[in-house]
């Protein structure tokens, strides 16, 4: 964990005479879960380290090589502090590292900084699944997307392989290895090797009401777009689901796309809206998709792809290698990669309009 | 007295458009039929409703289509209408499709209750040749009927979840 290791780090520098260290870049990338020096990577670690009241002087320039040492220092006129108890992340939630915003300006329970909606733009991503499109948050490094489940669900039946097009205009494809109906979200798997940019999980319990959010989405095809609001009920339950009720402006395309509170962490899923109601838009809390996440995270991306995944019912088996889906009873084929079931091809074709959001 | 069996292209080319015909023929009556309904039920133009093919009908919180097509027993009427999508946990599953084929046996007409992909569907089907005019009406209201009868009831019990928020 993240924050183990800058506990260690402080510890290690308190002993120290100088008070400093020297580590190879690759080694401190490595500990912050990245596998190559990028910009949102020099700065989170910056960001992370300042928070401890540390300083890290990494050489300017792309011709530094990873394994060449930074300095890790105190800032002047602070000394290395280690967290206090009651602020360290309990273990019972994922070992995330904090988006911290030590610098941000204006980042508080009641505002968002515009650094926060920077850092979430360029890990929101858009999903396009037959007709429709919505939008995804990165949620891993390594390429773990969480949306919405009617976002890369057409015609009956969810999709196995989307279309997504990154914040910065490149396109990949995905693999939808889980999904859950009616919680309505999705997990998927992006092809292509990263690390991307992502964002940490929030506590969805810990919000409160009139605390600020914001959400990033690509309503009526208008990309990369943040809207700002507050909690309006953080326990709305309908159909025995607990959603996350906000004033946050939601529209077509904003599904499946993140709510962040003001850390930047993701506390919720857009998933829909009642009406014209201003303050009647709903997300899913991420809490009850974290075992999956974790799940996920701890198979990696091969192995949740090789597994057999039911698309009608979102699935997952990984041990048994039966040729029914144990959940629903439907047809298990392990290469869906490309194609819908022949069930679907077969059956009434569902003309339901999909809902966008 | 042997029959030659005919080896002519253009005669077989004339036998299979003659199928062709008869089926079109059929299918445009379907249509007509279907459309002679809609016209019925307050619809002014029914030939905007197609996509595709299909009618597509809405109706309050119903959704579905109609849809006249070839396959191999020949020209076929399929009515369709939505229930609710397929729950994805365990314990409701099981138990509902258990619900879906005891309602089966009890429904009166020509509605099923079918599990398609993630879907469940109250399905009306039958051969275009052998039905007689009023039934291409009464097979959608009674898709429809029998989907929104069940509707409120199977979305209440089995429409939720009994997933919890992990702490």
């Amino acid at each position: 964990m993240v924050s183990d290791y800058l506990d260690k780090l402080v510890h290690n520098l308190a002993r120290r005479p100088e008070q400093t260290t020297r580590i190879p870049l690759r080694t401190l990338l490595r500990r912050f879960g990245y596998r190559r020096r990028q910009p949102e990577a020099v700065g989170f670690i910056k960001g992370a380290l300042n928070a401890r009241g540390l300083a890290v002087e990494l050489p300017a320039g792309r011709s530094t090589g990873l394994d060449e040492p930074v300095l890790i220092r105190p800032i002047s006129g602070s000394r290395p502090r280690a967290l206090p108890d009651a602020a360290r992340p309990r273990p019972r939630w994922m070992p995330r590292p904090r988006l911290v915003m030590g610098n941000d300006d204006q980042a508080s329970d009641l505002v968002v900084g515009p650094s926060v909606a920077e850092r979430a733009i360029a890990a929101t991503v858009e999903i396009r699944c037959g007709d429709g499109s919505g939008a995804g948050v990165i949620i891993h490094p390594d390429g773990l997307v969480l949306t919405a489940r009617h976002v890369v669900h057409d015609r009956g039946v969810t999709c196995r392989d989307v279309a997504v097009r990154l914040a910065d205009g490149k396109h990949v494809r995905g693999s939808v290895f889980r999904s859950h109906w009616p919680v309505d979200l999705a997990l998927l798997w992006l092809d292509r090797d990263g690390p991307f940019a992502f964002l940490p999980l929030g506590d969805p319990r810990a919000l409160r009401v009139a605390q600020a959010l914001i959400a990033i989405g690509h309503p009526s095809e208008f990309r990369n777009t943040v809207t700002t609001g507050v909690v309006s009920n953080p326990r709305a339950r309908f159909g025995g689901i607990e959603y996350l009720q906000t004033d946050t402006a939601i529209d077509n395309g904003n599904s499946g796309g993140p709510l962040l509170n003001s850390s930047g962490e993701v506390v919720a899923i857009s998933v829909w809206q009642e009406g014209h109601v201003d303050s009647g838009k709903f997300a899913v809390p991420v809490d009850y998709f974290v075992g999956e996440i974790k799940d996920a995270i701890a198979l990696g991306r091969k192995a949740c792809l090789r597994a057999h995944y039911c698309l009608a019912c979102g699935h997952l088996e990984v041990r048994n290698p039966r040729w029914y889906c144990p959940v629903c009873g439907s047809q298990l084929r392990a290469h869906e990669a490309g194609r819908r079931s022949a069930d679907a091809r077969r059956s009434p074709r569902s003309r339901v309009p999909r809902r966008r959001r | 007295m042997t029959v030659k069996k005919s080896t002519n292209k253009k005669s077989a080319r004339t036998t299979e458009r003659r199928v062709t015909a008869a089926q079109r023929k059929l299918r445009a009556h379907a249509e007509a039929q279907i459309e002679e309904y809609l016209r019925g039920a307050g619809v002014e133009n029914p030939s905007e409703l197609k996509e595709e093919g299909a009618y597509i009908l809405e109706t309050g919180d119903m959704q579905g289509f109609a849809e006249v097509d070839n396959d191999d027993g020949g020209v076929t009427y399929l009515v369709v209408a939505r229930v609710m999508s397929l729950p994805s946990d365990k314990d409701l599953v099981v138990p509902l499709q258990r619900e879906l084929l005891e309602l089966n046996s009890e429904l009166m007409g020509p509605a099923r209750f079918a599990i398609s992909g993630d879907m469940v569907f109250a399905v009306a089907r039958d051969v275009v040749e052998l039905m007689p005019d009023a039934d291409f009406g009464r097979y959608i209201d009674a898709a429809f009927r029998a989907a929104e009868g069940a509707m409120k009831r199977l979305v209440k019990r089995y429409g939720k979840t009994t997933r919890k928020r992990k702490r």
